[in-house]
């Protein structure tokens, strides 16, 4: 392992920055902070984007690793040990003035900060401990602060670290243990599910003091929040979403997020995928992800032990309901928000303000779309006024057939990214019809 | 004398609120005992005339402007007071008309009036400053400030609607120790900050051309693209779903995109 002894801090800047970029917990929400007047920055509650980057992620965070040396060696990970990559290593105070600087200019909302491991788990805690309190203490940085819990620290560090932060994160990496164990040998379920524990704990602990004492110091404020790779072991798609709803249940967790594997390291106990990241894939689990956190899905209504996976071709929301057309269509005007946040094309706001308007007034189709209700999908499951916007005929396969017309094009762009292509009816739509003998023979002899 | 009463009147205001806000007290007070939608308010300029009209250009009068204000605030509520002020700062020619029959349902029905979407009039106004506070949001992290010679941070911008007043206070909150100017480029103001104290508004024409960046700012310039150029992943590129994020009209002020 060679280190550069004098590399220029533009250099080291691109190394960890390059190392961190696989790391997908971005965001600069959940806490909303005033400015204390003394130092600089302040925070909002629903986090703000600065810019985006050229893969569509949003940049709020400037994200970067402390040092990308490491002493463990997951199989997924391009900073592993056995991975002969250029190495760096912040200083303190480089970490500080890039902040301070770049939130200056409003380039970031604030710092993310994670690291390899350094020596040890413990001593590599302590380090990003010392940068955190600089930068909150020396330079009176007021802004976001998101770090990564470093499995197996001692809890006496994550503890005082947590006081200093806005959001602590510890990665899950994989849905299973059995999948921890054979891609990251060197951590196990245990050192990432203690430290998560004592972070809730402190949560709860640091919520019931503020209810005593206004100024309390405040632990983890913005709650804690978890990544899971996406396509780098077998695990399917129900088992992932029924750990995320644990997590949500036991740790209360802010987010899960899932990010598609990206093959960075050839090995035999990792998938090649040749068709690149599992984006679909990782689009569908989001897509989840929000109907268990806001919508009152549970896991198991979604998918089953028989039916493992997401359909390609829907929308979670959307398949649900047309597998339970039972309860459809909705009458707009009477339905209760728990069945309107049910119905697909109607979202969190939609339904809220369906619920206000509805009290001065019933509903009609043009009003609904006012109200930003997607009708392209909605109409299918929905009555105003007692009727439906067209004759539908409420069967699965009529209303799927409609459903997944629309979808396909958006699904192809998702796919294929930026390429443009003409759209085939053979191969986009299966029709896979071989010309009969018939029209073989017309064809030959020129009869058309 | 030919009678006008039965004439639509329509009233001709300034873009600008005093203006708008005495339009509103013109348009109630020829109104009163009459049909509301006899009446309408456009702004300079937009628009044809129209026959059967009459029309009447308003001058922004301070004590009529105070009026609403005052019959907005303590009759109805401050809330819908904000709405009434973002809906002001749009850019879109029917806003002072809007917010006139927004105001008419509003003063019959009280503050609930925020929630009857059914309404055209509320729905219009909704639909205003629900992109009025779209920019302004997306606005809080599109602006890049440089340091200039003095140490004074500068940023220009553009927007459509004119959010600039709605901005500064985030600014003001954030960045209480700096000295920094936010200049729109579009309608010629600025909002000003002194070190330790408040912002304020002034139209004065900036020049441009005489501002001289500090020689620090090159090198924190390349950090930045840097990390911008570093963070993104090469088999996700998507540069599609980039260009629906974050607009085009956007990035001619956005140090990373020059």
């Amino acid at each position: 392992m060679f280190l550069e002894e004098h590399m220029s801090i533009q250099e080291k800047l691109r190394i960890l920055t390059d190392a961190a970029k696989y790391d997908v917990a971005c965001t600069s929400s959940g806490v909303e902070r005033k400015g204390n007047g003394i130092g600089m920055g302040n925070a909002a509650e629903c986090g703000i984007c600065h810019s985006f980057a050229a893969d569509g992620r949003c940049i709020s965070l400037l994200k970067i690793l402390f040092t990308n040396e490491c002493i463990f060696d997951c199989k997924y990970c391009i900073n592993r040990k056995s991975n002969d990559v250029p190495r760096a290593s912040f200083t303190p105070d480089e970490v500080c003035t890039l902040t301070m600087e770049f939130y200056r200019r409003n380039y970031i909302e604030g710092l993310f900060l994670s690291s390899g491991i350094l020596k040890s788990p413990g001593y590599t805690m302590e380090l990003i401990y010392q940068t955190v309190k600089k930068l909150r203490e020396e330079h009176h940085f007021n802004g976001y602060i998101h770090v990564k819990a470093i499995p197996g620290a001692p809890s006496e560090i994550i503890e005082k670290t947590g006081f200093l932060v806005d959001r602590m994160s510890i990665n899950l990496e994989l849905p299973t243990a059995e999948g921890l164990r054979t891609l990251a040998p060197h951590k196990t379920r245990k050192t990432i599910l203690t430290p998560m524990k004592q972070i809730q704990t402190g949560i709860e602990t640091s919520k019931n003091e503020l209810a005593i004492y206004r100024h309390a110091p405040q632990f983890v404020p913005a709650g804690q929040s978890t990544q899971m790779i996406v396509g780098a072991t077998p695990e399917n798609d129900y088992q992932l979403i029924t750990v995320a709803e644990a997590l949500y249940a036991k740790y209360s967790l802010k987010r899960v997020f899932y990010s598609a594997f990206v093959a960075v390291n050839k090995d035999k106990m990792l998938p090649d995928n040749p068709d690149g990241p599992m984006l679909l894939r990782e689009h569908r689990l989001y897509q989840a992800d929000w109907l268990l956190r806001f919508y009152g899905f549970s896991a198991g209504e979604l998918l089953n032990e028989e039916r493992p996976n997401f359909n390609v071709l829907l929308d979670p929301k959307a398949d649900w309901a047309v597998r339970h057309l039972e309860h459809f269509p909705v009458e707009v005007n009477r339905a209760d928000y728990q069945m309107l946040l049910r119905v697909p094309g109607i979202g969190v706001r939609s339904a809220k303000r369906i619920i206000q308007a509805r009290r001065t007034m019933l509903l009609g189709f043009d009003e609904l779309k006012r109200l930003g209700v997607v009708l392209k999908r909605a109409v299918y499951f929905i009555t105003c006024k007692g009727k439906m916007m067209y004759p539908i005929k409420i069967q699965e396969e009529a209303i799927t057939s409609h459903l997944v017309y629309d979808d396909r094009r958006k699904l192809l762009e998702l796919q294929q990214g930026n390429e443009f292509r003409q759209m085939s009816l053979f191969e986009d739509y299966k029709i896979n019809m071989p010309p009969t003998v018939e029209e073989k023979k017309s064809i030959v002899f020129g009869e058309m | 004398m030919e009678d006008f009463s039965a004439y639509k009147k329509i009233f001709i205001c300034e873009d600008d609120f005093a203006s708008i806000m005495t339009a509103v007290y013109d348009a109630w007070d020829f109104s009163r005992g009459k049909k509301h939608d006899l009446v309408r308010i456009e702004l300079v300029g937009t628009g044809n005339f129209e026959l059967f009209a009459k029309y009447v250009e308003v001058q922004a009068d301070e004590d009529k402007c105070a009026k609403v204000v005052r019959s907005i605030r303590n009759k109805i509520s401050e809330e819908v007071f904000g709405e009434v002020f973002r809906g002001t700062l749009s850019d879109k020619p029917d806003k002072a008309n809007a917010i006139y029959h927004f105001l008419v349902e509003a003063f019959k029905c009280g503050r609930g009036v925020l929630y009857n979407f059914g309404n055209p009039a509320v729905m219009r106004l909704f639909e205003l400053t629900r992109y009025v506070g779209n920019e302004q949001h997306r606005l809080l992290g599109f602006i890049r400030f440089e340091e200039l010679y003095n140490g004074v941070l500068f940023s220009k911008i553009a927007p459509v609607n004119n959010v600039l007043t709605l901005i500064a206070p985030h600014f003001c909150d954030r960045l209480p120790n700096e000295n920094w100017i936010i200049y729109d480029e579009k309608r010629k103001i600025a909002a000003i900050h002194r070190k330790q104290s408040g912002w304020c508004l002034t139209s004065d024409a900036l020049m441009l051309e005489r501002i001289v960046s500090a020689e620090t700012e090159k090198f924190y310039k390349d950090l930045w693209k840097t990390f911008f150029d570093t963070i993104a992943i090469e088999e996700r590129k998507n540069y599609k779903l980039q260009r629906q994020l974050m607009p085009l009209r956007y990035r001619e002020n956005i140090v990373e995109f020059k």
